[in-house]
């Protein structure tokens, strides 16, 4: 197992920190959004009931 | 980004997709009259079923419209594969190309919709009964169990229908956008337990410590993600005489998170059952050692021992997701048309046997090592006192796994429709001289 787990390719340092900065950035972006949309959406529906 | 908004057709996906996204929100956000929210906040929060909330992106604990949210889909998922072991029709009609696909995609959806209808109704009579749905008359029950079932089967029609763009899987996508809608939650609970109240200097740490843990998280879902095993290959070269050498991937996550995803909703069957049913005795005793929540937790580390079941049964889901999806004779076959073959093994039944013999290791390997970053996490958690948080290994590995995903469809689309501009304004210079 120890020989197989050597034949893996693994990303490059450039690679993971560039695929870090991106789903970092990506999570911050989407969840700050459906956060502003849940609040409008809550503010509208409390408006409305 | 400027790139997709630039591209026409992109920009109508993509914009098409945060319309999909603003409507799945709506269903989830918006909670139904009539229903006590604080009772089923509280079987979610007592039992530990964190879980089964995120990828309901919070709707189950508010009884929204779409509270039942995918969940449904995910066990008729589990259903239909499990079938296929005992009836081969189904299994020939998944590996039978696209038209045989989308029939088991059809069956995977009634399948769906009829458990979200057992369901919606489950969750309406248990409510009804202990005096938590006014009024409690079978009308009412109906209705319930009609908008949870009608939402249930919304968000499949949504997931299919992202699903139909091209740019990737559209549950991925519904459970990508239901997990960072609880962020915002957990990173104020964060706040709450490690900042909230300290002096300065712990304040300044401890943050610094939380966005370390969560990058290098992160990271470790990455490696995990991108890892490939590459059998080198080499072609009969019939064109110019020379034999090119190319690579055959397996990726170190071949299964990803299916096994983790399907284990998870198994085990918070019985969990959500004894939260409403807590007069059974021993569904409750079975459900505390079932429950996330307790392992690694100083106040009840006896229940600890319930992680055993979890990896044992993602260990089952590996192999037996492998054993339905994964088809060697047909990549052998396919190997052997294009006149590839492996360096070192023979063409046919020997490549066949070592390509399932890497396949079964590499999947082994990628689910261990997923275990390792859920299990540690979780503990990380227990230990510190947090309980379980959104922003944990699944969940992580969930959107590492379908950004990444994502980027790489967005990003071949955007080449492609480069090179086909490109070809267009060379067409066009050609015409213009003459040439065409």
């Amino acid at each position: 197992m120890k020989n197989f787990v050597k034949t893996i390719k693994y990303p490059s340092k450039r690679e993971v920190m560039n695929l870090t900065v991106l789903t970092t950035a990506s999570m911050l972006t989407i969840s700050a959004f459906i956060f502003g949309v849940d609040a409008v959406i809550m503010t509208i529906y409390n408006l409305l009931v | 980004m400027k790139t997709i908004l630039g591209n026409k057709q992109l920009r109508n996906k993509f914009l098409l997709l945060i319309g999909m996204m603003i409507l799945i929100r709506i269903g989830s956000t918006i909670p139904i009259p009539g229903v006590n929210v604080d009772y089923m906040k509280n079987i979610l929060n007592n039992n530990g079923l964190t879980f089964l909330n995120i990828i309901t992106g919070n709707s189950l604990a508010r009884m929204s419209l779409f509270a039942l949210s995918i969940s449904p889909y995910i066990t008729a998922s589990i259903i239909i594969q499990l079938l296929m072991v005992v009836f081969p029709v189904l299994e020939e009609m998944n590996k039978d190309g696209k038209t045989g696909h989308k029939k088991v995609e059809k069956i995977t959806n009634i399948t769906g919709i009829s458990l979200a209808f057992v369901q919606a109704l489950f969750i309406a009579i248990s409510f009804g009964a202990q005096g938590l749905l006014q009024p409690y008359t079978w009308w009412r029950v109906l209705i319930m169990t009609a908008i949870w079932t009608s939402g249930a089967a919304i968000l499949i029609f949504i997931g299919d229908r992202i699903t139909k763009m091209d740019i990737g899987n559209g549950i991925s996508y519904i459970l990508l956008f239901n997990i960072l809608s609880t962020f915002p939650r957990d990173l104020t609970s964060i706040y709450q337990v490690f900042v909230m109240n300290r002096p300065i200097g712990y304040r300044v740490l401890n943050t610094l410590l939380a966005a370390c843990s969560l990058i290098v998280l992160i990271i470790a879902c990455i490696i995990l993600s991108t890892s490939v095993r590459k059998i080198p290959m080499t072609f009969s070269g019939k064109m110019d005489g020379r034999s090119p050498r190319q690579e055959f991937p397996v990726p170190l996550n071949l299964c990803g998170v299916i096994p983790v995803i399907f284990t998870s909703s198994i085990m918070s069957m019985p969990i959500l059952i004894s939260g409403f049913m807590p007069n059974i005795k021993w569904l409750s005793n079975l459900s505390r050692y079932l429950s996330q929540q307790n392992w690694f937790n100083p106040a009840s580390m006896k229940y600890t021992i319930g992680m055993i079941p979890y990896v044992l049964l993602t260990y089952f889901f590996t192999t037996f997701y492998l054993n339905v999806n994964f088809n060697a004779i047909e990549i052998a076959n396919n190997l052997k048309q294009q006149g590839a073959v492996i360096s070192g093994i023979r063409p046919g039944k020997p490549t066949q046997e070592y390509i399932e013999k890497i396949a079964i290791k590499m999947a082994v390997l990628g689910t261990t090592c997923t275990l390792g970053v859920i299990l540690v996490t979780c503990a990380v958690c227990n230990l510190s006192g947090l309980g379980s948080l959104s922003i944990g290994g699944t969940s992580i590995l969930i959107c590492v796994s379908v950004i990444i995903e994502s980027s790489k469809i967005f990003k071949t689309a955007i080449q492609s429709s480069k090179n086909r501009s490109y070809y267009k304004r060379r067409k066009g210079e050609a015409s213009l001289f003459g040439l065409i």
